[in-house]
């Protein structure tokens, strides 16, 4: 990846963080977004990775404290994170890259 | 707010398609605990007329139903003022809005004070007239057509496909998946709300709904926006929570400078997936959730009622995301000889019905 293609990854990490700012925690299982007013239910993994982006970790970064937090391996702990980001996107709470 | 103020306030019912004549009266004696409320009614077993609680009323009126016109509307308006000697109104229902506008001129000459939109600002956003302004004003609404003729209104519906909504336009809504349905549908909201009928996309998504207060100059000066939680069949909400979500603002800011709006309004969006808020409704008048926000400190009827006494505004807060509403429905003890009073003379002077023993 170039810089110009690092620094739009960079923007849209920044855009989500943004974005998960709107999350509003209640405990470590229940999360409001204050925009759209959904509530979630939560399991560990998705609080975590869910306080990580709030916190500022690309998405990149993820997988790794993932891997770290929870003791699993990184592939699994990469296809985890994966899958929560696609949850996300769909939630509209992420920045989907298609629209 | 000194001497006891008289306001007269319709649309009493609290069922399962509330009105929000109730939750107005709830919302001024809040604030204002010595007021004087007179209810005016359509029809003798509206519950609100036997509540004892802060939204009872202080007498009972019955009105002419709004198709006997402004003419007969005017002349009761004038016999009730007399006795009761009005000071402000607030009108509740979507039906009897234009009646009302039609012989404001004549109420303000007698000392009743009223905030109504302009014809103008009515008409535009008329379910029947709301696709065109939508489409003019580059706001997103769904596809909607009205028509006089039930065979037009089938056309509509498969130029939209179906399922589409079938619509009265005042209330009540029906999503049909067949012509047949359609049909059906438009013969029974056409006899009970009249014509034309309407068709609507049926757009699938969360509701969201932002209530305001307008000033003379479309301006908003208050407002609270929610995601209905709980809906009905009906499509009524008896839940809603409080989103800060600036891009539906900034639409509903849009819309009310638009349409130059002048005092309380609901605007209903639908919300779906990769889309924008969709707007889908303009109610002219406050809705049955108003005594929510008046209870987390965005009283919206109170600021109306200082709005027309020329009184110093209280001040409205913030609606916070994350702050929600349940409703709650109770039993109120009615009793005969109070109904057969109001039915037999279209008026009940002392205090709300069925005093409490």
């Amino acid at each position: 990846m170039g810089s110009s293609g690092r620094r739009a990854e960079k923007n849209k990490d920044n855009k989500d963080k943004d974005r998960v700012s709107r999350l509003r925690f209640y405990g470590d299982k229940f999360v409001l977004d204050t925009v759209s007013g959904s509530f979630y239910r939560l399991t560990p993994t998705a609080g975590f990775i869910l306080k990580a982006l709030i916190d500022g970790k690309d998405h990149d970064q993820l997988a790794e404290i993932v891997e770290n937090r929870f003791g699993t391996n990184r592939s699994s702990a990469t296809r985890d994170v994966e899958l929560f980001l696609s949850e996300l996107r769909s939630l509209e709470i992420i920045e989907n890259p298609w629209h | 707010m000194g001497a006891p103020v008289t306001v007269a306030v319709t649309g009493l019912h609290r069922g399962d398609n509330p009105q929000p004549g109730s939750a107005v009266i709830r919302s001024l004696r809040r604030l204002v605990p010595d007021l004087r409320v007179v209810g005016l009614s359509y029809d003798p077993l509206e519950s609100g007329l036997y509540s004892h609680d802060i939204d009872r009323v202080d007498s009972a009126y019955l009105l002419p139903f709004p198709m006997k016109g402004p003419d007969t509307l005017l002349e009761r308006i004038l016999h009730i003022h007399k006795r009761e000697k009005l000071q402000v109104l607030i009108p509740c229902l979507d039906s009897e809005l234009s009646n009302f506008m039609t012989i404001y001129p004549e109420l303000k000459d007698r000392g009743i004070a009223a905030m109504l939109p302009t014809r103008a600002a009515f008409d535009k956003r008329a379910k029947e007239n709301l696709a065109k302004f939508c489409e003019r004003n580059d706001v997103v609404g769904p596809k909607t057509f009205a028509s006089y003729d039930a065979n037009k209104l089938a056309q509509y519906a498969e130029e939209i496909g179906y399922p589409v909504y079938v619509k009265g336009k005042y209330y009540e809504a029906w999503l049909v998946h067949t012509r047949v349905d359609l049909v059906q549908k438009y013969e029974k909201i056409a006899r009970l709300w009249g014509l034309p009928v309407l068709v609507q996309e049926a757009l699938i998504g969360d509701e969201y709904d932002v209530l305001g207060l307008a000033d003379d100059a479309g301006e908003i000066i208050g407002q609270c926006a929610i995601r209905k939680m709980l809906r009905t069949l009906n499509g009524k909400g008896f839940g809603g929570i409080v989103v800060n979500n600036p891009d539906l603002m900034r639409t509903a800011n849009h819309i009310i400078k638009t349409l130059h709006w002048n005092g309380p309004f609901e605007a209903e969006f639908l919300k779906t997936h990769g889309r924008p808020h969709s707007l889908f409704e303009i109610n002219p008048r406050f809705p049955a959730w108003v005594d929510f926000p008046s209870q987390i400190g965005c009283n919206l009827p109170v600021r109306l009622l200082e709005m027309l006494l020329g009184k110093k505004p209280t001040k409205l807060e913030r609606c916070d995301a994350g702050r929600m509403f349940i409703r709650h429905s109770v039993d109120l003890v009615g009793d005969i000889a109070e109904l057969a009073k109001l039915s037999s003379d279209g008026e009940y002077l002392a205090g709300p019905l069925a005093p409490a023993k």
